[in-house]
């Protein structure tokens, strides 16, 4: 079973997110804030991580950045989960940070499964 | 022959006939004046006709004082140097006349030295009477224009001391003139920044950004120039100003004059808009996620099977979800138009495709409202220079629009096509149509027909006015044609080449 960590500081939407992938047959294990997700990748190796960004304390670009520099780290596919924005956040998050995936909140549980499942490799 | 004798003399002479004689010598005058280019109006006229009359009885009752003070009355007239002239010329006559009529040598002679000793003395005091009243008249007119100066000046002095934007004059780089506002804004008296190198009062890093200008000016660029700087206050602290700067000329030399303004203020506020507009956006967005991802995750079947009933509530909230999704977005996208870090992200558009995908993505909504949307678009419509992004956003308001306002079994029909330099979008629907006298007002915010369609359909008024601002920022145009009752045609005209600087 793949399992996806998703870190997001809005507990409804944690659960939100769990309830959409667990009925597609992912383990998701839910952060809830980027500290949580550190701890987490830092004994466990998952096979996708949905980041939120605005969050406090450690903000999601933050919490991205440690995750890259660290190699044992650096290869586990990063989506971004965040409240749209503008346009140039997602340009510079795709194209300047190389993110795997930007996911804009609101979405649809069916396009949120079927990114997760290009993102995990099937 | 006394004196007597021959005033009385002269005076018979002039008895006989004092008005024939007026109006003889007054046209000769007239005459001898117009041969020396002197244009006689009504009021020289006039003035010559009263002098003669003046002199006639003058030299009838030998009173001559009483003529001078009657003459001093003409002075202020205009004309009057005319006049003075024509009492010269009436002189000669006069002594003409005498030599004509009078029969004999001495008394002749006797009365022509008379009338040129008293006309001289009378032109001598004319004259001087008249150099007193032009001295007067000019020291008058000094005094009023002294006046109108000092009222002028003190105008002046007050509106620039008291101004609530910094004025200055800059000459060779240095501050010669300085109101108490420009000074105020760096913390400093007037008299603390006068006769400073004004590069002292600017912070380093944005001296090339006044350099440049000063430069720009130089290459002859000559005329008003307004640009956005920094400045560095008494105590270190940056301050940021907006200066209109225009050469102006200062103690005979060259030098530029500006008007400063601080817009610290304003900068804050703006900043605080955006951040404002940013957390509105995502304090909306948040619970909007999960309200929308729950109603999905259930109407996709994936908590249980839904009866008709649940389905239908669950599609109407899922329906004012998107909506609430989209007037989120509208709204966030209005207030960055007037957002002044706002700008377009340009590039070559596939008009026509963008177009097609947004239609695509709106026919589950217009089959739920019974209507066919037709899309049709040839394939070689040409690029144009735009944002993508927003000229998705564009089609998508007007689209939305159509489904909104056209009733069920209707049609809303995409066609396009090149039209000179520009590509030509046109989107018409079988809807209820717009009167005439409100086309004009459809594209202005929150507007809409009137209140019942709004309550009606829901819209707040905001996705027109979003379409003018986005056509607009390309240059392009956008019109409506329509007849109540039967339906609209919205048609977006966009230039290949994007917006002409």
């Amino acid at each position: 079973m793949k399992t996806v960590v998703v870190v997001d500081d809005e507990p409804r939407i944690l659960d939100l997110v769990e309830k959409i992938l667990s009925a597609e047959g992912y383990e998701v294990v839910k952060a809830s804030s980027g500290q949580k997700c550190l701890d987490y990748v830092a004994r466990n190796t998952p096979d996708l991580i949905l980041l939120d960004i605005r969050m406090p304390e450690k903000d999601g670009w933050m919490v991205y950045r440690e995750l890259r520099a660290d190699r044992r780290t650096k290869d586990i596919p990063i989506a971004m989960l965040t409240v749209k924005a503008n346009a140039i956040d997602r340009d510079i998050a795709l194209d300047v940070l190389h993110v795997d995936d930007y996911i804009t909140k609101p979405f649809s549980p069916e396009d949120l499964a079927s990114r997760v499942k290009n993102l995990v490799g099937g | 022959m006394d004196v007597a004798d021959l005033r009385s003399g002269l005076a018979d002479l002039m008895a006989s006939s004092k008005q024939e004689l007026q109006a003889r010598f007054v046209k000769w005058i007239e005459r001898h004046m117009e041969s020396h280019e002197v244009v006689v109006d009504d009021a020289i006229g006039r003035i010559l006709e009263e002098i003669v009359s003046i002199l006639i009885d003058s030299v009838r009752d030998g009173r001559y004082e009483k003529v001078l003070l009657r003459l001093k009355g003409f002075i202020d007239e205009p004309g009057f140097e005319q006049a003075e002239a024509g009492l010269r010329a009436f002189r000669t006559i006069l002594v003409n006349e005498v030599n004509r009529s009078m029969g004999d040598v001495e008394t002749k002679h006797c009365t022509i030295e008379l009338i040129y000793k008293d006309f001289d003395l009378m032109l001598d005091v004319i004259s001087r009477l008249y150099e007193r009243m032009y001295a007067l008249r000019l020291e008058k007119r000094i005094e009023e224009r002294t006046a109108e100066l000092v009222e002028a000046q003190g105008l002046y002095e007050g509106l620039v001391e008291n101004s609530p934007i910094g004025v200055c004059i800059v000459q060779d780089d240095m501050i010669v003139f300085a109101n108490d506002r420009l000074a105020g804004i760096g913390g400093y008296a007037k008299e603390d920044i006068t006769g400073v190198d004004y590069r002292l009062l600017m912070a380093p890093e944005s001296l090339d950004n006044v350099i440049e200008g000063i430069e720009r000016r130089q290459k002859g660029l000559d005329g008003p120039l307004t640009y956005r700087t920094k400045g560095v206050r008494r105590d270190g602290s940056p301050v940021e100003v907006e200066v209109y700067s225009i050469p102006t000329t200062f103690k005979g030399k060259p030098a530029t004059q500006c008007v400063v303004r601080d817009i610290s203020r304003e900068k804050k506020i703006e900043q605080l808009r955006q951040s404002f507009f940013s957390n509105v956006s995502h304090e909306l967005r948040t619970p909007l996620t999960t309200i929308s991802g729950y109603i999905k995750f259930l109407l996709g079947g994936k908590m249980g099977e839904l009866n008709q009933s649940q389905m239908q509530a669950l599609q109407a909230a899922n329906e004012e979800a998107d909506k609430l999704d989209r007037l989120i977005d509208t709204v966030i996208e209005l207030s960055s138009f007037d957002s002044e870090s706002f700008r377009l992200h340009l590039g070559d558009v596939d008009v026509a495709r963008v177009t097609e995908e947004t239609a695509r993505s709106k026919e589950s909504q217009a089959k739920h409202k019974d209507l066919r949307l037709e899309v049709n678009l040839p394939e070689n419509l040409p690029h144009v220079v735009g944002d993508e992004r927003r000229l998705g956003l564009l089609m998508s308001n007007i689209i939305d629009n159509a489904i909104k306002f056209t009733p069920g079994g209707g049609a809303v029909k995409i066609a396009g096509h090149e039209e000179g330099s520009d590509v030509v979008i046109e989107v018409s629907d079988t809807g209820i149509g717009i009167p005439k006298e409100e086309q004009s007002k459809i594209f202005d915010r929150f507007y809409q027909v009137d209140s019942s369609p709004t309550r009606m359909h829901g819209g707040a008024g905001l996705g027109l006015s979003i379409c003018k601002e986005i056509v607009d920022l390309h240059g392009g145009r956008i019109e409506v044609e329509s007849d109540v009752g039967k339906g609209s045609t919205f048609r977006v005209c966009l230039p290949r080449e994007g917006k002409r600087e």
